[in-house]
């Protein structure tokens, strides 16, 4: 019995294709998240506001005590919030809250305070890069391996001048010339 | 179409079950382990050395770029402790900074002597582009130069040549700890 080999292409690429939609999506805006990380920070939405702190509560410096650190809080209408607080640095305090925190100048009661909010979408699309666990690697070593097997069945799908032996050539020889071009710039 | 649906499920439990789960064993299983605080395992940190250690302490900062850092301290105490993830638990989150964690891991210990701020000194003078890392421990991973830092980088090597110095040792010691599991405090 002769073996259909463009058949079973087919139906690979195909239902491969089909299951990595979800993956690809994931994978392409992480990717271009992550790609510009240093422009800005992709899984949370973070804001600052400047705020202004009475000296009468900052009087133990850097050894502010938990209820006055809740009496700052307080005083800007953050209630039931309170982590924890320490002095990063001397002369200044940081009192961590629920969803952020604030900073404050101990000498001249200047301070910042920031909230932090997970970024939708790209929160989760990011934990997922950073592989968040044993399932998910493997999972997605699934994934790496079906990108493999759907670029190399996409170059022999079609047939003809529009097939690999035609348009494909020129499309697959650019798709690896450019990174490799790009590659030696680097190197 | 039943049958497609009946082969993804099967595979799905297939998956499930040859792996190790990362969630945390139940507590039964730890109630012998000694939890100290920072300051009291930076006390006798040298003791501890590659030895599995049970440590609590705030989260003071997670490393914003992937969390791979975070630095925990007792409350009203100065030692702080790097933690690194594990191969088993997940990076750090930005939005725990500020909770308590009990974290159970193997203590790593990095020494610094005068032949490496040699090297580290040599390389900031040759002024080097790419990404240089960080080694006092108490910062993330790396930082790209630029020429503004320079200074202060210099300034902190001087620093360390003094402690090395005023020290009973040739060297000085940078602890982290690699976690295996991390459990955040209620």
């Amino acid at each position: 019995m002769k073996v259909n080999w463009r058949k079973i292409n087919r139906i690979i690429h195909r239902d491969l294709g089909y299951f990595s939609v979800g993956m690809c999506i994931i994978f392409g805006l992480s990717g271009i998240a992550l790609n510009h990380i240093g422009d800005w920070n992709p899984s949370y939405i973070i804001t600052n506001k400047e705020v202004q702190v009475s000296p009468s509560f900052l009087g133990s410096g850097d050894d502010l005590s938990r209820d006055e650190a809740l009496e700052i809080l307080s005083g800007h209408g953050i209630e039931d919030k309170y982590r924890s607080h320490y002095a990063p640095f001397p002369g200044e305090i940081k009192i961590f809250i629920d969803g952020g925190s604030l900073t404050v100048n101990t000498e001249t009661g200047r301070g910042r305070l920031e909230h932090m909010r997970r970024r939708p979408v790209f929160y989760q699309v990011n934990l997922l890069h950073y592989n968040p666990g044993e399932l998910w690697k493997w999972f997605s070593d699934f994934f790496a391996v079906s990108l493999i097997l759907l670029a190399v069945s996409g170059m022999f799908i079609l047939r003809g001048k529009n097939g690999i032996k035609g348009r494909g050539a020129v499309l697959v020889s650019a798709g690896v010339i450019i990174p490799v071009i790009l590659l030696l710039m680097y190197l | 179409m039943k049958k497609l649906f009946v082969l993804l499920t099967a595979s799905v439990f297939l998956f499930a079950c040859g792996t190790d789960s990362q969630v945390d064993k139940p507590d039964e299983d730890k109630k012998d382990v000694a939890v100290l605080s920072t300051d009291e395992l930076m006390a006798v940190a040298e003791e501890h050395v590659d030895k599995e250690v049970t440590v609590e302490g705030v989260n003071l900062h997670v490393c914003a770029h992937g969390g791979k850092r975070k630095f925990m301290r007792t409350e009203g105490n100065e030692a702080r402790l790097k933690v690194v993830p594990g191969k088993n638990t997940p990076d750090f989150r930005q939005e725990d900074e500020g909770k308590v964690f009990v974290v159970t891991g193997i203590l790593k210990e990095r020494r610094i002597d005068q032949g490496y701020l040699d090297n580290w000194e040599m390389e900031l003078k040759e002024d080097l582009p790419e990404e240089h890392h960080i080694h006092d421990g108490l910062h993330c991973d790396t930082e790209t130069h630029d020429h503004a830092e320079l200074d202060g980088e210099l300034e902190k090597i001087a620093g360390m040549r003094k402690q090395i110095e005023e020290s009973d040792k040739d060297y000085l010691s940078f602890f982290s700890l690699e976690a295996k599991s991390i459990k955040e405090k209620e």
